[in-house]
């Protein structure tokens, strides 16, 4: 008390303005303060996706790639397409995904410049989707193409494909998730091709040879059909009896398409899954598999129908990967969330829930795809 | 000079930041503000589709999220349009891409709020 007391003398003597201490709560209000700015930051980091750590520098020579070079995170990163979201660019980049899927734009150019910006400087590229297929069309605000139900002939058809095909490989997109091979779309009414089961069968194989002419990778969905019928609007999970007719598109273009779209329905009669979600289920996917050699790409995995089947999030992310599909779509913004997941299946793979062998015979399609040879 | 008053309540308040921020850092999943509103909402989350002009409900909200959110916008009706498919639903969101042969999507504001907070 004296030393503040001789203070305030010596600093009225000098004229100086008397100095008032911080009170407690002024203390506390600067150090929350400063807490309240550090956490922001630190929130807005994890937010871009700037706290999700950079994967090492891949080595590629004349186009081929060691499959040992690439770590385990690489590996699980490589079968993931994400929402190709420009805010997330670099985390993306970072994270070395395997593909980026486009949502509408309002004009041409931002679509070729957001795919340039994601391209630039990857030297295992981005395979860029999109979803025009059926009445969807995301580049619809300046760019028109005839719906699927519209299309009466093979030869309307494969032109659909090829101006289809031409178009996004212009862009620069490499995989179209077309054509719903599904016979019947009870809910959209527009999505799939016109015509009985060889109808539909001429119409999605015209489609997916002359889109492929183009250097555009087509996918037939969403297997094993009746995928687009009315769901249970109370559990939203999908159950239907699977005839031999619903299956033959998709054995039809097993030789053709570059890749096969599995759907989240519960199988059972042709095609059972064994009361699991079709995407989940080993036995279904397995049994494809030794009919098709393309690429098993999963549908989007963010749907009730999916997520009410497992108890978590952890455990679904395991099943999609443990079933065998070769390419897991995750539309969740959230890089840490796609980093989390990453990190889940690389803790089964090393706790062998899921075998390291079935991850790299997945990535080798998947590099082969891209254009790579693979050691 | 602010009275110690004004400290008090200047310090609650950014304790109640610093913990929702701490929370949000460690991964602590907060509901959204849309998905809080969803949940206190009455009545029904609707979604609908339409095909030139053919009007129909999409029971899997999920799977008409999903394709309303790829759109290129969705924009608030000026009126809640009641007429789409009578009286018992009545939508306030309008999701498109273009105005040619495309589907577009209707949302009421309960469903617009849940599909919001689906991929987040």
């Amino acid at each position: 008390m004296n030393t503040r007391a001789n203070q305030k003398r010596t600093m009225k003597k000098k004229g100086l303005p008397e100095k008032k201490p911080l009170t407690h709560y002024k203390r506390i209000f600067f150090i929350l303060l400063v807490l309240v700015l550090m956490l922001s930051y630190l929130n807005l980091a994890k937010a871009k996706g700037w706290l999700v750590p950079e994967q090492p520098e891949i080595k590629i020579s004349d186009r081929t790639i060691s499959l040992d070079s690439l770590s385990l995170e690489q590996k699980i990163a490589q079968m993931l397409i994400v929402h190709g979201g420009i805010s997330n660019l670099k985390a993306w980049q970072n994270l070395q995904v395997g593909g980026v899927h486009l949502f509408a734009m309002e004009k041409e150019e931002l679509f070729t410049e957001t795919i340039t910006q994601f391209q630039e400087g990857r030297k295992i590229p981005f395979f860029v989707t999109v979803d025009l297929e059926g009445c969807l069309n995301p580049f619809a605000n300046f760019k028109e193409f005839p719906s699927a139900i519209e299309i009466t002939t093979e030869e309307a058809a494969r032109e659909k494909g090829q101006n289809e095909g031409k178009y996004l490989s212009s862009l620069g997109v490499t995989v179209n998730f077309a054509p719903v091979a599904d016979l019947k779309d009870e809910i959209w009414k527009c999505r799939a091709f016109s015509g009985d089961g060889a109808g539909v069968i001429k119409a999605t194989s015209a489609y997916v040879n002359s889109l492929q002419q183009e250097g555009v990778i087509a996918t037939a969905k969403h297997y094993p059909g009746k995928t687009l019928v009315i769901s249970d609007p109370h559990t939203q999970i999908v159950s239907a009896e699977i005839d031999a007719a619903d299956v033959e598109p998709f054995s039809a273009l097993s030789h053709e398409a570059q890749g096969i779209m599995i759907s989240h329905i519960i199988a059972s009669g042709k095609v059972d899954s064994g009361g699991l979600p079709t995407v989940t289920s080993a036995k279904v996917i397995g049994a494809l598999k030794e009919e098709y050699e393309g690429l098993i790409i999963s549908d989007e995995i963010n749907m009730l129908g999916l997520k009410k089947f497992y108890p978590t999030l952890d455990e679904m992310y395991v099943a999609v990967f443990k079933a065998g599909n070769d390419l897991i779509l995750n539309f969740n913004d959230d890089p840490n969330e796609i980093y989390r997941m990453i990190q889940i299946v690389k803790k089964a793979v090393e706790s062998e829930v899921i075998r390291e062998e079935q991850i790299d015979t997945s990535v080798r399609k998947i590099l082969q795809a891209k254009g790579f040879k693979v050691q | 000079m602010p009275s110690s008053r004004f400290w008090v309540i200047m310090d609650v308040s950014l304790a109640l930041v610093v913990l929702i921020l701490a929370f949000n850092l460690v991964g602590l999943k907060l509901p959204s503000f849309g998905l809080a509103l969803n949940l206190l909402e009455k009545g029904e989350a609707h979604c609908a589709a339409s095909w030139k002009g053919e009007v129909n409900i999409v029971k899997d909200l999920d799977l008409c999220c999903f394709e309303a959110l790829q759109q290129l916008s969705c924009t608030k009706m000026a009126l809640p349009d009641a007429n789409l498919l009578g009286n018992q639903n009545t939508f306030d969101w309008h999701c498109q891409t273009g105005s040619g042969k495309v589907l577009q999507f209707y949302l009421n504001n309960k469903a617009y709020r849940y599909c919001r907070s689906l991929w987040r």
